[in-house]
């Protein structure tokens, strides 16, 4: 028997099976978040590459689908519900107020660290027109208490009103009198990491999370950087950002009968929330409904379970009434989460000739008190983009008494684009290369290596010579070493490139297609559309495949109690996934709708394709019905004898992801900015950003997704910054004029999206992710071309005239 | 956000005798900053809790715009930043002004947003700013910006309290030695720009001469003279997105031919008081201007300051500010 301490982890499809104890609470805290353990491949690569023959028949499969002509996917296609979200007809949860609602308002701590030693609520239950207050002791007891009698940072919630106005909840915040033993807290993951540091919370035994967190180790890189003409390093620093969505966090929770419950809140995940409060109640998943008819944007901080929600939930219960929390701005900046900022190390080796010999790298993330560790795939970029021989990184991740870690767009990948794009830069300049040229010297097209698989598809190269071509680099770059006046603004220009891990499916991916008897369709999902122009997309597939004009298909809003469970709209999987779901469902329902059409036309459903909603025979299209004719055709063929089932056609999918491949995007960015090294203003003026998206269903969301990214890459570049004070530990700016966010006037003059579409042989149609890795280029772009405008080198973001004007200084 | 209560006031003496029964009433104009303030609960052992407001928008006239050539320029404290900005006697004979008016927030904060309250508002600190720092300026006995985090704070004139004016407004009537009227209890003052701020070493609890019952009735400015030349400038962290200013210069420099008769030289963002380059200004004064006579103003003008541990950009930016207003000015 092999010792229960060194268990091996096994891969059996589906399920990970383990002893292991760290694997075993990361699964505990994903079924609090969703409901379900997400499971992770420990040891990755364990997967097998296909067959010579298989990635030949994959190949020209892809081919022969790309040669198809196609009438809805590929068209620009404006967002179906762009119209009712302009002109304010849209709801949101937020905007959700049933009759006889309750509002209420949460006591945070404002100690980073600390006890509860006395709390009294009795005052505030007296007055008038409250109606109920939960404590930490009306808690479950669950990882993430949605009140705490040991706030772990600033903010951390300790009880909760719910009163008939906002002003009353606010009157009785006042009115509870609460006492804390203060105890000592850490702000810096590097400093938490130390022996003898102050234990972040006390049921902690160290604050490290994993140790390290991440690693990835080939060849050996002693003998690398012995092969290497020069090297180069860099410690480079991102920060610490909220999302910022632009609908504020709300639940509103409504009681139907004592085991019943309804909540509408603004989520990304209808159906992990549904499960997060199902479990944290104790209740039937069932018997708990999630809805939200819109979703104001997530940027994954509203992805599974928050404290907002059990509490809510009890407070509805012990009023007896409906009661609604809306955060403002500041409750948001502490109760929904922050995306950790990465300290990093990198050495870069290189031959004369430009050839990267080898990477050495650690990396230091502060995991928050609680929440997603993180520090996973900030190297993934690195790993894969470039082919490197010699490899030993590290992630570490440790615990702080900061706000609850919580992934935003592209998570760490963006932290891990720019230490490592800026240093190819710091290489290029040494070597005296065109930085297009040694980036395009290096990158790797065919094989992922970190898990040893294809690439489903790779368009890097072609996205580094379109978008170059159409920034015209070879005209603006204007060389190393050039002289520049630096009593004036400066223009420069910079670029990089990228490839993230957020191409392949994941599950759950299900859904159902419904045609009814007048040939209208239906898509139920319980997948959001959360501004992205999914549900557009999906309709879109729906509408093709099932050869229908677009008007034909309609969408249910997100809605548990309609749709089936189809993961949330995080890690760009709206299209691929939920796609792909949606598109074997189409298939589905359209193979029983051709049952009914043939037995009427007297054919074999396979003589039989759709086209503008008519079937016909395809050897005499004179032989036709219209869609509606075979939807109502009511008919369905059992041991090849036909049989009356009329009404609804069901089509329905549950898919498992594909396996044998690595579908990953890939894209570059060439930016153009004007620095004045006399304020230290940085201005982007111009920006062409080339990406890999596989086939573009609607290239005008898609375009929208780049622009969109390109903005919020301008703000983690420029502007994006949570500020902890270092003697409190309390947040300096948890609102809007001091954390600071570009608005629509900073738009660059010139902004291009370029659709790079290879042919892909895993996604629905060909498509891949584009939502998060939009954001990817920006800051390492900035601040290359920075660099090449003043002379300056910014490792830290964000650019603002703090650091700029620190870095002309040392100029 | 709580209840509050609210009185109309009928004229500038019944806002200040209601102001004086209340000890816990706030004057309101625009309220694009002050119901922020409410609504984020930010009081302190010395800053009450608002549970009352006085409009000052319902008395009559008090946002009027008047000129004439003899007496110069007259503007009410309830005029909006954007009628000042596109008021015509504004804009063809200060245009300083003009331009000092266009530049705060955005163009819907403008159009609410009023004189009195652009020079009136309190400081941006984000430790005065959030409620959960009981700093000098609530009436607590500490600045945490010493210690901590103050990357926008004062280099110069801190003591206590190391705020910033935030006013884009109050370096241009600096620089146009404008005046202030205001109504106090006892009747009306008169009071230059010059001596309206009070910094913290006066009274760390205000930011200028108005006591809790004091209101500001208008500004005046004296006629244009022909031999001004002006330069205005606002520097802050969003480029392009309104934001308040890192360092802002309002400059009037008054020729005698190609030299410089007198000058005004006034900096926001850079001291708790609208800040003016008086050691700038002696540097210039009597002379041609040129880029190393500029250069040389503008270092005379930061031997003063004193950064602390994040803001010592500032006085390059400063600076750069007062150098190019001076050539900017006369170019």
């Amino acid at each position: 028997m092999p010792s229960k301490k060194f268990a091996p982890i096994q891969w059996t499809y589906g399920t990970l099976i383990t002893d292991d104890p760290e694997a075993l609470a990361r699964e505990e805290r994903s079924k609090e978040l969703y409901g379900f353990a997400q499971v992770e491949r420990v040891q990755r690569g364990e997967e097998k590459p296909p067959s010579p023959a298989r990635l030949k028949a994959d190949r020209s499969r892809a081919e022969a689908a790309a040669a198809l002509p196609l009438k809805v996917v590929g068209t620009p296609t404006i967002d179906l519900y762009a119209r009712e979200k302009v002109t304010g007809r849209a709801r949101y949860p937020v905007d959700i107020y049933p009759t006889g609602v309750l509002y209420t308002k949460v006591l945070r701590s404002p100690y980073p660290h600390a006890k509860v030693t006395r709390l009294d609520t009795s005052d505030a239950e007296r007055m008038p027109g409250v109606r109920a207050i939960v404590t930490y002791a009306d808690m479950p007891r669950i990882a993430r208490p949605p009140l705490t009698d040991e706030p772990s940072f600033a903010g951390e919630g300790i009880a909760a009103v719910a009163a008939e106005t906002e002003g009353i909840a606010e009157a009785a915040l006042r009115a509870i009198k609460v006492e804390y033993e203060q105890l000592p807290f850490v702000l810096d993951p590097r400093e938490a990491a130390k022996p003898g540091a102050p234990l972040v919370r006390s049921d902690l035994r160290t604050n490290h999370v994993r140790d390290p967190q991440f690693s990835n180790k080939r060849g050996d890189v002693e003998r690398g950087f012995a092969q290497a003409d020069i090297v180069v390093e860099s410690k480079s620093q991102t920060s610490w950002e909220q999302h910022v969505a632009m609908e504020p966090h709300s639940a509103t929770a409504m009681w139907e009968a004592d085991d019943r419950l309804t909540v509408w809140s603004s989520t990304q995940y209808a159906h992990g929330m549904r499960n997060g409060i199902a479990s944290a109640l104790a209740m039937p998943q069932s018997k708990v409904r999630v809805l939200a008819e819109h979703t104001g944007s997530g940027w994954g901080d509203k992805t599974g379970l928050l404290p907002y929600h059990v509490y809510t939930a009890l407070l509805a219960k012990k009023a007896g009434r409906p009661v609604r929390y809306e955060l403002n701005r500041k409750d948001v900046f502490v109760e929904a989460g922050h995306n950790y900022p990465k300290y990093q190390e990198i050495r870069l080796g290189f031959k004369r000739d430009g050839t990267i010999t080898a990477m050495q790298g650690v990396s230091w993330v502060p995991a928050g008190s609680r929440g997603a560790p993180g520090n996973g795939d900030d190297w993934e970029s690195a790993l894969r983009v470039y082919k490197i021989p010699n490899v030993d990184v590290q992630g570490f991740s440790v615990r702080t008494n900061t706000v609850t870690a919580s992934p935003l767009r592209s998570v760490g990948e963006p932290a891990g684009v720019f230490s490592i794009e800026i240093l190819m830069d710091q290489a290029a300049e040494k070597l005296n290369m065109d930085p297009l040229e040694l980036r395009l010297k290096n990158i790797e097209e065919k094989v992922d290596q970190v898990t040893n698989l294809p690439f489903s598809s790779n368009g890097l190269r072609e996205a580094l010579e379109r978008g170059a071509e159409a920034f015209g680099w070879k005209q603006k770059w204007q060389g190393w070493n050039r002289q520049r006046d630096l009593t004036k603004p400066q223009r420069g220009v910079g670029m990089a490139c990228f490839s993230f891990n957020k191409g392949g499916q994941s599950p759950p991916m299900t859904a159902i297609v419904q045609i009814e008897t007048d040939g209208s369709v239906r898509m139920l999902t319980g997948a959001a559309d959360i501004g992205g122009g999914q549900a557009t997309t999906w309709s879109m597939i729906v509408a093709e495949t099932l050869g229908v004009p677009l008007s034909q298909v309609t969408i249910s809003r997100m809605d548990t109690a309609a749709g089936s469970d189809s993961g949330g709209i995080f890690g760009s999987r709206g299209t691929k996934s939920v796609g792909m779901a949606a598109l074997r469902a189409a298939q589905e329902a359209r193979k029983e709708l051709l049952q009914g059409a043939a037995f009427n036309l007297k054919v074999k459903a396979e003589e039989l394709d759709i086209a503008d909603a008519v079937v016909f025979v395809k050897s005499d299209p004179t032989k036709k019905l219209t869609f509606a004719q075979a939807a109502a055709a009511g008919v369905v063929i059992v041991d090849d004898i036909p049989r009356t089932a009329a009404g609804t056609i069901i089509g329905e999918a549950k898919v498992p992801p594909p396996t044998g491949y690595s579908q990953k995007t890939f894209g570059a960015g060439f930016y153009e900015v004007e620095v004045d090294p006399g304020t230290g203003n940085v201005r982007v003026l111009r920006v062409v950003q080339a990406h890999d998206v596989g086939k573009a269903i609607n290239p005008l969301a898609v375009e929208n997704q780049i622009h969109g990214g390109i903005m919020h890459a301008m703000n983690k570049a420029l502007t994006e910054e949570l500020i902890y004070d270092p003697s409190t530990g309390v947040l300096v700016n948890p609102n809007l004029d001091d954390y600071k966010l570009h608005m629509i006037d900073a738009t660059p003059a010139e902004v291009r999206a370029i659709l790079v579409e290879p042919i892909d042989v895993i996604g629905p149609y060909g498509a891949k992710g584009i939502g998060e890795p939009a954001n990817g280029v920006g800051q390492p772009s900035i601040a290359n071309a920075i660099y090449d405008a003043i002379g300056a080198r910014l490792t830290e973001v964000p650019m603002n005239p703090y650091r700029v004007m620190k870095a002309v200084k040392a100029v | 956000m709580r209840e509050v209560g609210y009185i109309a006031a009928r004229s500038w003496r019944d806002a200040v005798s209601t102001l004086s029964k209340y000890p816990t009433a706030k004057p309101i104009a625009g309220g694009s900053d002050l119901l922020g303030w409410i609504k984020e609960e930010i009081i302190g052992p010395k800053e009450p809790m608002w549970e009352t407001l006085v409009d000052l928008r319902t008395i009559s006239d008090s946002a009027a715009i008047r000129y004439s050539q003899r007496e110069g320029l007259r503007i009410g404290a309830l005029a909006t930043l954007s009628a000042i900005e596109s008021a015509p006697d504004v804009v063809a004979n200060y245009p300083l002004l003009a331009k000092a008016a266009g530049v705060p927030a955005s163009p819907n904060i403008r159009n609410v947003g009023t004189l009195g309250g652009n020079i009136n508002q309190r400081p941006r600190c984000w430790y005065l700013r959030v409620a959960e720092f009981a700093c000098y300026k609530k009436g607590g006995d500490f600045c945490f910006a010493v210690t901590g985090k103050n990357e926008y704070h004062a280099i110069l004139e801190g003591e206590l309290c190391y705020i910033v004016h935030p006013s884009d407004v109050a370096p241009a009537l600096l620089a146009l030695d404008a005046k202030a009227r205001i109504q106090t209890p006892q009747g009306e003052k008169t009071v230059p720009f010059s001596e309206y701020f009070i910094g913290p070493r006066q009274d760390v609890l205000r930011e200028n001469v108005l006591q809790h019952s004091d209101v500001l009735i208008d500004i005046s400015i004296p006629p244009p003279n022909a031999n001004h030349r002006w330069y205005y400038q606002k520097v802050q962290n969003r480029g392009e997105t309104y934001d308040f200013a890192i360092v802002n210069i309002a400059t009037v420099l008054t020729m005698k031919g190609d030299t410089v008769e007198d000058s005004r030289i006034v900096l926001s963002g850079v001291a708790p008081t609208p800040w003016r380059a008086t050691a700038a200004e002696a540097v210039i004064k009597g002379k041609r201007v040129d880029e190393a006579l500029a250069r040389q103003a503008a270092d005379q003008a930061m031997l003063r300051a004193r950064p602390m541990s994040d803001n010592a950009y500032k006085v390059d930016v400063a600076k750069t500010l007062i150098r190019r207003s001076i050539l900017e000015a006369v170019a």
